[in-house]
């Protein structure tokens, strides 16, 4: 082990003999990824580390919480070891929590649900632990199959979800809830994700393979533009589009996007107006990538293969636009969900 | 004149007879409908103890695409592929269930389509040491939902339940058949301890526990995408707990309480 390393949390589903929350050390300089711990936990399908990275957040991605038809999402503290401790758990007022994100300060966490559509903001406490949820937002009455899919907050004051009760990217204030636009999506697709970088929101669907580029205008007059659309497979690609997670790198000069049928990750390079040109396709070591995440100083990303039961690592070449995959790779349980720190030198 | 007995007249006379068999005819059958829906929900306790899941569907489910089956805090499962998920069951040597039901709450439409019921049941769950149609490896965390522990260090279940049958019943071709079925658990423990202690225990491996229900060895439609998943959310659920208020009153009281 060299003397700095990166620290990697691995939420699985609760199958194939799965232990819960896996605690991954990768060496920074060998890119070998080491197992320390794992944490019980149930169906942890989103995980998110603060920006500190101090503590981490876990969704319940289940029917039940604490005996309550309900998810749930639960705070864990980081010890120095990289290990969990955990601090509780808060329920989400809907049921299989599927996603889970920390705003920039650290003071909100913001938790989504497939059944019942609803999204909850739960303040932060002192040390790390969460209050109840300040609010609980239901979809629109009038929509017949009520879903949520993403989570996640948009700029400093604004909260967006992907919606399939109305196939939507909709932006809410992040303080009271108060819904402020939206965009639906055309062609009644299946959206999936969406991620922010700089003043730009891409929203990418699962089926068909679609980002929406929009340029964020929220703080002038609190709407959102569509500047671009373009898919995440090129094509050459004839399979089929089940698209999961899309992320930007800490500069926001790349935007990565990943498609579990074909077991891989399109790099698109990030134009100034936003825009996006896709530079290279990076076919994974491994079956089902369900989610992946960059590490902190942006240098790599740790891919979920879900259907592999496997993580891998690879190393991001800014330069080409490619991943190249490093290290061996890991067997973990039925991998669903990644959160990663930035570079840790050694004690 | 009157000429019939009483002060009545003779049309008066057979129209009250006619009116009161009518009455009577319409109580039989009354009684009929609730007697055959017992016996049905008799059937099904008995097949439970027997593992004949597949008679369960086969010969008191309806035919109805429109099956929904709701267990605990599980979500609703539509269409029969997923109800049939529930009762088709891999025979494995020291599994059994059983229930016993309680003497139902029934309520007959006056057109005698359909019918809602309500039971009780005490019920045991037992296993040898297999989850679901899968046996757990040395790893799998969900061997802590097995309970005890044999001589020979074997774990195995051995629960004890109380639930609570919410069924919606449906005339179909001259018989009753369940239409939607909400399972309800009070409480369920291992037979050495007590809900109360268990109550919070139980609360890591629910999840778990409600997903496994629904396993089953048959292939999954292509239209599952591999997984037997909820088609909605939970409609309501209560298990005790030491810190909950009682809340378990059957949808059809609280709706005559209601009205």
């Amino acid at each position: 082990m060299g003397n700095s390393y990166y620290q990697a949390y691995i939420g699985t589903n609760s199958v194939r003999g799965s232990r819960g929350i896996y605690c991954v050390r990768i060496d920074a300089e060998t890119f070998e990824p080491e197992l320390i711990a794992a944490e019980q936990a149930y169906n942890s399908g989103s995980v998110a580390l603060d920006q500190k990275g101090k503590f981490l957040y876990a969704a319940s991605e289940g029917m039940t919480f604490e005996g309550y038809a309900d998810g749930g999402v639960s705070a864990y503290e980081i010890g120095m070891d990289g290990t969990l401790k955990k601090l509780g758990g808060q329920r989400t007022y809907g049921q299989r929590t599927c996603c889970v994100a920390v705003d920039e300060k650290g003071e909100n966490v913001y938790a989504c649900n497939f059944y019942k559509g609803t999204f909850s903001a739960f303040p932060v406490a002192d040390k790390g632990g969460l209050y109840p949820a300040k609010y609980v937002i239901k979809p629109p009455a009038e929509t017949g199959w009520k879903a949520l899919h993403c989570v996640a907050p948009i700029g400093d004051g604004y909260i967006g979800v992907i919606s399939l009760a109305e196939c939507a990217l909709v932006i809410y204030r992040a303080k009271d809830g108060e819904r402020i636009t939206s965009y639906t999506f055309p062609g009644n697709p299946f959206p999936r994700y969406f991620e922010t970088a700089g003043s730009h929101i891409y929203a990418m669907m699962q089926m068909p393979d679609d980002i929406y580029v929009f340029e964020e205008r929220l703080n002038r007059d609190g709407s959102i533009r569509l500047v671009q659309k373009i898919s995440v497979m090129d094509q050459t690609y004839q399979g089929m589009a089940a698209t999961s997670t899309l992320r930007a790198t800490p500069d926001g000069r790349l935007l990565l996007a990943a498609n579990r049928p074909s077991d891989s990750i399109t790099v698109f390079e990030r134009r100034q107006d936003g825009r996006l040109e896709r530079k290279h396709i990076t076919r994974l070591p491994g079956r089902g990538p369900r989610d992946f995440h960059i590490s902190g100083d942006g240098r790599i990303v740790v891919a979920a293969l879900q259907h592999s039961d496997e993580i891998s690592v690879h190393e991001i070449d800014y330069e080409k636009g490619s991943l190249t995959q490093r290290g061996k790779k890991l067997s973990i349980p039925s991998p669903a969900a990644v959160a990663i720190s930035g570079r840790i030198k050694m004690e | 004149m009157k000429e019939g007995k009483g002060d009545f007249s003779p049309e008066e006379w057979r129209r009250k007879i006619e009116e009161r068999v009518l009455e009577l005819e319409n109580k039989t059958k009354k009684l009929e409908a609730e007697r055959a829906i017992a016996n049905l929900m008799g059937r099904y306790a008995f097949y439970c103890g027997a593992g004949e899941g597949e008679r369960i569907i086969t010969e008191l489910w309806t035919k109805s695409e429109e099956a929904s089956l709701e267990y605990g805090a599980s979500g609703v499962y539509r269409e029969l592929w997923k109800v049939r998920a529930f009762y088709l069951k891999k025979a494995i040597p020291g599994v059994m269930t059983t229930v016993s039901f309680s003497t139902p709450y029934l309520r007959v439409s006056q057109d005698l389509k359909s019918a809602t019921g309500v039971w009780m049941a005490f019920s045991t769950e037992t296993d040898a040491g297999d989850l679901g149609v899968v046996k757990p490896l040395e790893a799998d965390t969900r061997r802590v939902l097995l309970s005890s522990t044999g001589k020979d260090g074997k774990r195995y279940r051995a629960e004890i339940l109380l639930q609570k049958y919410e069924v919606e019943f449906r005339m179909e071709e001259g018989e009753w058949r369940i239409y939607s079925l909400h399972v309800s658990e009070y409480f369920r423990c291992p037979y050495d301890r007590d809900w109360v202690r268990y109550a919070a225990e139980r609360f890591v491996t629910d999840g778990m526990w409600l997903e496994s229900l629904f396993e089953s060895p048959e292939p999954l439609p292509p239209c599952s995408h591999g997984e037997n998943l909820p088609s909605e959310a939970s409609t309501e659920h209560w298990q005790y707990a030491p810190d909950r208020l009682p809340g378990a009153l059957p949808v059809v009281l609280r709706e005559e309480r209601e009205s």
